[in-house]
């Protein structure tokens, strides 16, 4: 069996005793993935107090949804939908204007350019790349945040943002090349 | 490109970018909100149970009131209109004191062999050597 498997199971077990009453046992999916949940809250809301709160809501709301919870996925990818259909929620009701970028633009850029640039790790190209990241809006910076710091499968995520696989694919490689075309506008 | 080594920039910016840290009772501050969301429900569905014995109980009065009416209704209407009744000093007791006599000492027995049986179960056996 699989360690992925194994927590899994483990997961379901907790999950299935917490239904039964056992209610303090919820203290494991809090210390498990709270800091995770709060770190991709905080990303898409750019606000600590506010991402506190929202936090704590996502796990109440799991919490109270418990018995929905069907065991398809892992509770991981659970939590972190919730977290997501929250955030960005609350990030809307805010509207905070973001960079929107023509597609004819992005189109004509080379995936090589791209991926040089990306891939670059001199300390002034962190920096642009740092500055470049804060333009882009919400759901973006959601998907990067999953992709690149919580190191998740494009599957996952795909079902956490409530896409398919193939799009989310797109979007990420979307996001790359405006992350590329901010970059270069702070250049100049 | 091989992907291990693809935007390692990128990468380093967003792990860099993450300064959020939760504060350290953010779990027992959480737990006690779920705690109070476990009593507001158990309240909620008290109550529910609460409304629903009570509209069972009328709905059950109702019917066993209606029942009573269809079924027994000209006889309660009968116990409830006045009759003549015999005069209290016309109803005779033949054997009233009589009875009275016999029944006393019965019960006094009754009494004494009741009181044995108590204090011959009740009283504590000394220990045999």
């Amino acid at each position: 069996m699989r360690l992925t498997d194994k927590m899994k199971d483990n997961e379901r077990h907790i999950i299935q005793r917490i239904l039964r009453g056992e209610t303090a046992l919820y203290e494991h999916f809090l210390n498990t993935y709270g800091q995770q949940v709060f770190i991709l809250v905080a990303r898409i809301v750019s606000n600590q107090e506010d991402a506190e709160e929202l936090t704590q809501d996502v796990f109440l709301k799991a919490f109270q949804h418990l018995s929905s919870f069907k065991g398809t996925s892992s509770f991981s990818t659970w939590i972190y939908s919730i977290a997501y259909n929250t955030a960005i929620s609350n990030a809307r009701k805010k509207k905070i204007d973001t960079f929107v970028m023509d597609d004819a633009l992005l189109a004509n850029i080379s995936d090589t350019q791209v991926d040089e640039a990306l891939n670059d790790e001199r300390e002034e190209q962190i920096a642009r790349l740092s500055s470049a990241m804060e333009q882009l809006n919400s759901e973006e910076r959601a998907l990067i945040s999953l992709f690149y710091y919580e190191e998740k499968p494009l599957n996952e995520i795909a079902i956490i943002l409530g896409l398919t696989e193939s799009n989310a694919k797109v979007k990420l490689h979307r996001i790359r090349k405006k992350i590329y075309v901010l970059m270069k506008q702070e250049k100049v | 490109m091989n992907e291990e080594l693809k935007d390692r920039g990128l990468k380093k910016a967003v792990r860099e970018q993450t300064t959020f840290r939760l504060p350290s009772n953010f779990t027992y501050r959480t737990m006690q909100k779920v705690e109070e969301a476990i009593r507001l429900r158990e309240k909620k569905s008290e109550r529910r149970i609460l409304l629903a014995t009570i509209a069972a109980a009328i709905f059950l009065i109702g019917v066993s009131g209606t029942g009573l009416v269809l079924y027994f209704g000209d006889s309660i209407r009968e116990a409830f209109t006045p009759t003549t009744l015999p005069q209290s000093e016309s109803i005779q007791i033949p054997c009233f004191y009589l009875l009275l006599i016999l029944t006393i000492p019965l019960f006094i027995l009754f009494d004494r062999w009741m009181r044995k049986l108590y204090f011959k179960h009740h009283t504590p056996k000394l220990p045999e050597f």
